[in-house]
């Protein structure tokens, strides 16, 4: 007897205490956004230096807005898109996500994020407003803002040795170093560096999809897309062109260029063992982590054109994608709306974005108008700051292509690359090979 | 009647005997079958994660797509290839080796001994890292040293060359792999009796003698079963060959694992993934049937 009271005292407590915690729930729940709230936000990627300015501006907004708590979890950037997607499909994603641009439109397509339009219409016009169009853009799909963002990287870069060419006599009519003209004059510096002993041009052509990112963006400057009115256009002059010039380099370039990636490229490069490199503009930020002298000999401009542009498109001066767009789940509860609104609201400022400048983190592209107007970017990219004040740094710019289907698409085009880069395939039988499988893959995605 | 308590004895044992198994069954069962179970049914549906969690079962449509793939086949050569060369070279170079250090009474083979535990005790990812840079076509210690005493006038990239780059990746779990299988024939040599030794040295034979009738004998079953764990270790290895080419260049150095997680976490494509796991739970499979039939004539004292 004895038992069974004890058993239905023990039932009882539990009861109770379920029900009292399933009514703080509810109460919680009823409060809306005076209770204090948690954000759970995902960053994909970036170098150590910059997640810690990101925290200690979250610290910051955390001090301001005291209920509501920042939960940041760092993410592998090679696993984003599937991270995303498997957690949506589990119904586990966070609050704010920050990850890519090019990614945007398979979320999109696979309604896993929300336009900004549809729940802080108010605030899009107004942070819009602050931003350079084209950079903006980079978070729009279909007319709709998915992504902001708080600075692009953009592709396709070349980075010169201004010693090695100023010794060289590469040099403008002041005497100071400048880029290659065009592709002849680049195969023709490589040439004549790699005569000297030493590698002409540090190329990265490893599997890794930042390698075949930079190829994409010389290969849009050149004319070429990847899909065109529905239809896969790479097996096009205007990359079939750009594949056999990088094919051209291997023979001036370091020595296992199919197993350097873009960061050991640059690492080359810093380390003087090549006069030359092709990059992103994320090269200072490369310069930084790998601890290369701040006053290092070396500038950073556009990848120089084919003499003739030989795609059939209009050359793109270069395409950007921003790599901190913040994303908002479809499925945000209700009651975190007005928290995310405030939180992304504050990455929108000047206040927050003033590192991306240059003062802080060198080597991101900022899309935010008074940052591009700084003195920290005209420090660091001076002639792309020449090209701002006169109005023509976006001029012709693209974001990058973002498509469902690119991930797949993507790694076609490096087993392509790759093929090409070793001498199994010419450009032609390697892009012709794939261009079909990615129509098909478009095609199944859509 | 006694002979028939004595049978109902024995029945009531083994009917316990089942039950005392049984904890340890179920775990294996559920821990090991249960996934490969999945892995199976997972191989005949078309489970992506870019498509959602939902899957149907589509036949052996799947093993279609994954064989219909430009690097399967290449894939499925470079696995063989891997696991063939590597096991044969661990093996030999464990008996040499071990044959050589098996002297405890020497000072430097005490001390060969402790040294030789160092590949096996670094972390596989610290191991690929730094040969991956030693094999480097720039900066790359093989090379500079190669440069140094003028073998070569340039760098050479080893794990950028379709013809190297396996071969390159097969000595590194070599060197990882052969000193922990010759410290185990080390140590299988010292337990033989040393009368045998005494007898065969009164006898006269000679050094290969010695090891051909005496050594190897005694020492069969651990270099079977230590040679059959090596093979199946190399199999599994994802590590060592995703850290330092990651499969590349192309897929010149792709073996099943790599191909199965580029195919399963990369692109999310579970069921392509399982496909894979199939083929490469078949080699096992078979290796471990292979073990199981060789353990057994050694049981038997046929080998």
């Amino acid at each position: 007897m004895k038992r069974y009271g004890m058993a239905i005292l023990i039932i009882a407590l539990i009861a109770t205490s379920a029900f009292s915690s399933g009514q703080q729930a509810t109460q919680s729940d009823e409060t809306g956004s005076s209770e204090q709230r948690t954000l759970r936000v995902w960053k994909f990627g970036g170098p150590q230096h910059e997640r810690e300015y990101m925290l200690e501006k979250i610290a910051l907004f955390e001090e301001r807005n005291p209920g509501i708590q920042i939960e940041w979890i760092y993410q592998n950037y090679a696993e984003r898109r599937t991270r995303v997607i498997t957690a949506a499909n589990a119904g586990n994603l966070p609050h704010v996500i920050l990850t890519d641009g090019q990614s945007i439109p398979e979320f999109v397509q696979l309604g896993i994020v929300q336009p900004y339009e549809q729940f802080a219409p108010e605030r899009v016009s107004v942070w819009r407003e602050r931003f350079v169009e084209e950079g903006w853009d980079t978070g729009v799909v279909d007319g709709q803002t998915y992504g902001v963002s708080t600075y692009v990287d953009a592709a396709t870069m070349i980075a010169y040795n201004t010693e090695m060419f100023e010794a060289a006599g590469i040099v403008d009519e002041n005497g100071i170093a400048r880029p290659p003209s065009d592709w002849a004059e680049v195969l023709e510096i490589a040439r004549e560096f790699r005569s000297q002993g030493m590698a002409g041009i540090a190329l990265p052509g490893s599997n890794a999809p930042n390698d075949v990112l930079t190829f994409q963006g010389i290969a849009y400057r050149n004319g070429g897309r990847w899909i065109e009115n529905g239809q896969a256009q790479v097996d096009g002059p205007g990359f079939v062109d750009t594949l056999q010039f990088y094919q051209d380099l291997t023979e001036y370039a370091q020595s296992g260029y199919s197993e350097t990636n873009f960061r050991q490229a640059m690492e080359l490069f810093f380390q003087s063992q090549a006069p030359m490199a092709i990059t992103m503009s994320y090269a200072p930020i490369l310069r930084q982590s790998l601890g290369a002298p701040a006053d290092f000999p070396y500038n950073i401009a556009p990848f120089p054109r084919r003499a003739t542009d030989s795609g059939n498109f209009p050359s793109a001066s270069f395409i950007m994608t921003p790599t901190v767009a913040h994303l908002v789940p479809a499925d945000l509860p209700k009651e975190y709306e007005d928290a995310v609104i405030r939180y992304v609201d504050f990455w929108m400022t000047e206040e927050a974005q003033e590192g991306w400048s240059g003062s802080v983190i060198e080597g991101r592209l900022p899309i935010l108008k008074a940052n591009l107007a700084s003195d920290g970017f005209a420090r660091v990219y001076p002639d792309m700051a020449a090209d701002y004040e006169r109005g023509q740094l976006f001029e012709g710019a693209l974001p990058m292509p973002g498509f469902p289907g690119l991930a797949e698409s993507e790694q076609l085009l490096i087993d392509a690359f790759q093929s090409v880069l070793i001498g199994i395939e010419t450009p032609d039988q390697a892009l012709g090979r794939i261009n079909p499988q990615i129509q098909q893959l478009y095609d199944a995605a859509r | 009647m006694a002979r028939n308590a004595v049978s109902t004895f024995e029945h009531a044992q083994r009917r316990l005997s089942v039950w005392f198994v049984m904890p340890g069954f179920l775990m294996i069962f559920i821990v090991m079958g249960g996934v490969a179970i999945y892995s199976f049914d997972l191989s005949f549906r078309n489970l992506e994660l870019l498509r959602g969690f939902s899957s149907d079962y589509v036949g052996f449509e799947t093993y279609r797509t994954v064989l219909s793939r430009r690097e399967t086949i290449p894939v499925i050569g470079n696995t063989l290839y891997w696991v063939s060369m590597s096991t044969i070279l661990v093996i030999v170079l464990g008996i040499s080796v071990g044959y050589l250090v098996s002297d405890s009474t020497n000072r430097v083979t005490r001390i060969s001994r402790a040294v030789m535990l160092v590949p096996w005790v670094l972390p596989g990812v610290v191991v690929a890292g730094l040969w991956k840079w030693m094999y480097n076509g720039q900066n790359g210690l093989i090379n500079k040293i190669l440069l140094d005493i003028g073998v070569i006038e340039q760098g050479f990239p080893f794990l950028a060359r379709p013809e190297t780059v396996l071969p390159s990746v097969v000595l590194v779990i070599v060197w990882r792999l052969f000193p922990i299988y010759a410290l185990v024939v080390a140590s299988s040599i010292q337990s033989i009796e040393i009368s045998l030794f005494e007898a065969a040295k009164m006898d006269g034979i000679s050094p290969w003698q010695e090891f051909r009738f005496i050594i190897l004998p005694s020492i069969k079953y651990q270099v079977l079963t230590m040679g059959v764990t090596v093979l199946i270790w190399i199999t599994n290895n994802l590590v060592l060959v995703n850290v330092m080419t990651g499969g590349g260049p192309l897929y010149f150095s792709k073996t099943l694992p790599v191909f199965m997680y580029e195919l399963g976490f990369r692109y999310g494509k579970l069921s392509e993934a399982a496909v894979v796991t199939v083929f490469n739970l078949i080699i096992l499979l078979a290796l471990s049937v292979v073990y199981l039939a060789v353990y057994r004539r050694n049981q038997r004292g046929d080998i």
